[in-house]
């Protein structure tokens, strides 16, 4: 025979993952009050958990890894293209508006076509080596010079 | 150490070890400063570190020895208790208070009531993405030891809910 007061220090271990002797194993099969208790200890023992890992779960703030590399000296590669996405496109829509215009009015049209023929060196980084490229591409040279005639 | 790799380490493992300082101070500044101390010692010291792949447990270490001290030293969690207890609380405090309930709060303060060598290892073992393996080779224990002191505390925790 049992005492159900005396398995508690025992059903906290089985709470916790520790395989029951046969006789208590046993006894869990007949005795509800010892089975309730066990679901008991078991139901605390989730939530206990729950709450550890909710106490140690704080994100770090904002900026943790530039703080980091920039006390170490380090400059924060670039990361994500679709960031800086939006403001390149809107920069370079009004900076083609202006230069367009402007050799509009002085009845030029060279600064428009110079940067319309102006092939962004980027793009020979996507093509690969076994692509047909039309003429070499010589980075320094492709910029475009935008200076009045 | 080359600037890629740096910097990959640190994306890596910037948030384990902000919850490693964090577990021991409780306190949102104080780790990012700890943090940010670990790395920079890291860095400092990357050739002594012989094995890279234990690069996580060691910058965790680091961490943990810092926040150690800054707990022990830092006159200023003193003040933040004074100030505690004179009511001049933040507002986020007294939210997150209101959303832990009664039994979370219960929770952590038996956890303080752990001894530290208990508290530590409950803690650590509940940050999501730190090995046992890594916590016992922070702490210069063997795993067995983690384990054990893992169950103890759990059981203690346990024995304080259930009548």
């Amino acid at each position: 025979m049992i005492a159900c007061a005396a398995l508690r220090p025992e059903l906290i271990d089985v709470a916790l993952g520790v395989p029951p002797r046969g006789a208590l194993r046993a006894h869990l099969a007949t005795c509800t009050a010892c089975a309730a208790a066990l679901a008991e200890c078991r139901s605390a023992l989730a939530r206990i958990d729950e709450t550890v890992r909710e106490s140690v779960a704080a994100e770090p703030l904002a900026g943790l890894t530039e703080r980091i590399l920039a006390r170490t000296g380090h400059v924060p590669a670039p990361r994500a293209f679709a960031g800086w996405l939006p403001l390149a496109t809107a920069a370079a829509l009004v900076a083609g508006i202006a230069i367009a215009t402007e050799g509009f009015h002085d009845g030029g049209t060279s600064a428009a076509h110079s940067l319309a023929a102006w092939r962004s060196p980027t793009r020979a980084l996507l093509l690969s080596h076994g692509s047909v490229v039309d003429t070499p591409l010589d980075i320094d040279s492709t910029a475009p010079t935008l200076t009045r005639t | 150490m080359i600037r890629p790799a740096f910097e990959q380490l640190v994306r890596e493992n910037q948030r384990i070890v902000y919850q490693v300082a964090y577990s021991v101070l409780q306190h949102a500044a104080d780790a990012d400063d700890v943090t940010q101390d670990a790395f920079v010692r890291a860095y400092a010291k990357a050739a002594d570190l012989r094995e890279p792949a234990h690069f996580r447990a060691w910058v965790c270490r680091i961490a943990r020895n810092l926040a150690l001290n800054r707990l022990r030293d830092d006159r200023r969690r003193a003040v933040r208790t004074a100030r505690a207890a004179h009511g001049d609380i933040d507002p986020g405090d007294i939210a997150q208070a209101a959303i832990d309930g009664e039994f979370s709060a219960r929770v952590r303060t038996e956890i303080d009531a752990l001894p530290e060598h208990l508290r530590e290892v409950v803690r650590l073992c509940a940050i999501d993405g730190l090995e046992p393996s890594v916590v016992a080779s922070m702490l210069g224990i063997p795993s067995g030891t983690v384990r054990s002191r893992l169950h103890l505390a759990r059981k203690r925790l346990v024995e304080r809910f259930v009548p």
